[in-house]
């Protein structure tokens, strides 16, 4: 479902992708990850759905990519970081002594994984059917005048 | 009779006796109450209307359109909480848990205690409890629809001989979809958008739905009416003017905005209580590996609780949420975080909430927004600690192979001693996640107008005929779930509000 690069540079895009495949790798035909369901496409799509939205987006992946080079000393951006490099960035923020990194860290996760695990296809494979443990035949209809007679 | 934003070509006007802002909890209590007792009534609400087919099991839509922004609220601090709110008719009764309790006589008597309250007194609140739980339909779980995650956890605490048991909630004819915070598809949670408001509105209360309050109307040291926008519903921007006259004005926007109406409007804020002592109920979260298939997707996903540790603070109940929400909680990323959504089927979780002796702060903020604080003390960080060992226990003794606690450097345990290493460790509370989901405090009761900001009864001490009636106005957290409670005391203020204000 490509949605278009909302106005994605290819650079930015790359990073997009980068960090959906670090966070969600793809690997296997049972273990779908980021690449198997176009994930950076739907993320760019949700972003795009809130009116506004993709402007501070760009620029919170272009503030990810440069982060590397004050917070790591790698002297790399991060979409040039080799995968491994890319792993132990991410690394650095999951297990950091500050909070916010952290906390930073699970809303990344947040963001990807909203789409990633909202996917039908996904959904197959790891088991989940959404359903009722009983039955639903009919919706319990709001108060109505007649029920105070039940 | 119910109306949307979009019914509406040109300003408006109205008049009645008494203007009602916000339809969650407290709100349509107020409402029903005094239509019933034949007085004209307005209520308004910011959020959309809903109906049962509108729900979507798709978290992201749900959480977009039924919750305020997103259900990106947050109190900052170290650890930051947040605490998603429903925005939509019915307000978050439409997307919480559903789990009803009374205001325990413990909690009340120490209101008379401490804050000098009467006429709160546990046999004086019965009959509220009473005719709320009727109204709502409060039922216990039952086994049919309780699901293989709430199994496990009273399977745990019973090996353990903890006090727990199944939770009781506003249904009829649940069916154990597990989706209750998204908003219920079957009809079976009984949200105020589903039995307080069809009530009221059969008795001829008018019901507005995307308009948002901004001022407070006040003549002669009275609430007299309101002011505000009708939105338009998918830009959220103001496309209208609306405005009521009323003789009784009552906020019942939540302990959010219900003080950042007041902040905005500077009323009522003689005692500089306004937007203080902000409770949480702040909240972890325990996910547990089984060997046996737990589907915990699959029936009531908050069934039971464990109230053995109610004496230190720490009550036990738990929400099992789908793969959207699951996935970000656990640890890693990656391929270790992957491997462990892929046993999603095996996946167990639970939660617990903490009494909290915290008191955060909601202030206005930038572009009128709230700006909402809220610093952990470190008696609340060791009962968070606590919540998540005895979950952890709990899960151990129900044969988890692997518990994650939510710790930042504990990201997973693999037996009970390391419970006992987190019970005896010194943990900072920015090495737990917490959430949240019962703000309140922050227009509290009291008897005296010097530290408190509103009388027994909800109206505030300076403003004549402004009643406030959500959660704002506890003194202290209650240590259950506080929808009933906000139902009761709401009933309790329609009661005065009949008797000393529009009698006759």
């Amino acid at each position: 479902m490509p949605a278009g690069n909302g106005g994605l540079s290819p650079r930015l895009r790359k990073v997009l992708e980068d960090m959906a495949e670090r966070i969600i790798p793809s690997g296997g035909p049972d273990y779908p990850g980021a690449r198997d369901v176009h994930l950076a496409d739907q993320v760019i799509e949700m972003i795009q759905s809130f009116p506004g939205a993709m402007r501070g987006f760009r620029a919170a992946l272009m503030l990810w990519e440069l982060s590397p080079l004050f917070l790591s000393f790698q002297f790399r951006t991060f979409s040039r970081l080799s995968p491994e490099g890319q792993n132990h960035y991410l690394e650095s923020w999951e297990k950091s002594r500050f909070f916010f990194r952290r906390a930073a860290l699970t809303g990344l996760k947040g963001l990807f994984m909203v789409r990633f695990y909202g996917d039908a296809r996904v959904h197959e494979k790891i088991g989940y059917r959404e359903g009722c443990l009983q039955p639903l035949e009919q919706v319990v209809p709001p108060w109505s005048p007649e029920e105070e007679g039940r | 009779m119910i109306y949307e934003g979009k019914d509406f070509s040109a300003d408006v006007q109205e008049s009645a006796e008494v203007v009602v802002i916000g339809s969650g909890a407290g709100g349509p209590v107020v409402a029903k109450e005094l239509a019933e007792q034949g007085h004209s009534v307005v209520m308004l609400e910011e959020g959309p209307k809903v109906e049962t087919k509108d729900f979507t099991p798709d978290p992201f839509r749900a959480f977009r359109r039924f919750y305020r922004d997103g259900g990106t609220t947050m109190a900052l601090g170290r650890p930051a909480v947040p605490f998603p709110l429903g925005r939509c008719l019915g307000g978050t009764t439409t997307v919480n848990s559903g789990t009803c309790f009374r205001t325990p006589d413990k909690i009340l008597r120490k209101w008379r205690r401490e804050f000098g309250l009467e006429g709160i007194e546990p046999e004086k609140m019965r009959p509220y409890f009473e005719r709320v739980e009727k109204i709502i339909d409060a039922n216990p779980v039952t086994p049919e629809i309780m699901g293989r995650n709430g199994e496990i956890v009273l399977r745990g605490a019973k090996q353990l001989g903890y006090s727990s048991g199944p939770l009781t909630r506003n249904m009829r004819g649940c069916r154990g979809c597990g989706v209750c915070t998204l908003g219920c598809p079957s009809g079976g949670k009984r949200a105020t958008f589903l039995n307080y408001i069809p009530r009221a509105s059969h008795f001829g209360a008018k019901v507005y739905c995307d308009l948002r309050v901004s001022k407070l109307l006040v003549k002669n040291g009275a609430a007299v009416g309101v002011e505000g926008a009708i939105l338009d519903r998918d830009s959220g921007k103001p496309r209208l003017k609306f405005s009521v006259s009323a003789k009784l004005v009552v906020l019942a926007a939540g302990a959010i905005y219900s003080p950042l109406l007041l902040l905005k409007n500077k009323l009522a804020n003689g005692s500089g209580q306004v937007g203080r002592n902000l409770r949480l109920h702040p909240g972890i979260r325990v996910c547990a590996l089984m060997d046996e298939v737990v589907d915990g997707w699959r029936g009531v996903p908050q069934a039971v609780f464990v109230d053995e540790f109610a004496d230190e603070g720490v009550m036990l109940e738990g929400v099992f949420v789908g793969p959207v929400l699951t996935g970000p909680v656990l640890p890693y990323f990656g391929e270790k975080n992957k491997e462990l959504m892929f046993k999603y089927k095996n996946l167990a979780a639970h939660g617990a909430m903490i009494f909290d002796e915290t008191r955060g702060r909601v202030r206005l903020g930038l572009r009128g927004r709230p700006l909402i604080t809220y610093q952990m003390i470190p008696e609340d960080v060791k009962k968070g600690v606590k919540a998540i060992a005895y979950t952890a226990e709990i899960f151990f003794a129900a044969g988890a192979k692997k518990v994650y606690p939510t710790v930042s450097w504990m990201p997973e345990m693999t037996s009970p001693r390391q419970v006992r290493e987190l019970l005896s460790g010194r943990v900072k509370g920015a090495d737990l996640e917490f959430m949240a989901f019962h703000p309140m405090g922050t227009c509290r009761m009291g008897t005296d107008r010097r530290d408190s900001v509103v009388d027994p009864y909800g109206e505030s001490w300076e403003i004549k005929n402004l009643f406030v009636c959500d959660a704002s106005i506890f003194p202290s957290c209650l240590g259950v779930n506080p929808m009933e409670s906000i139902m009761a005391f709401a009933n309790r203020s329609a009661d005065y509000m009949q008797e000393m204000k529009l009698k006759g």
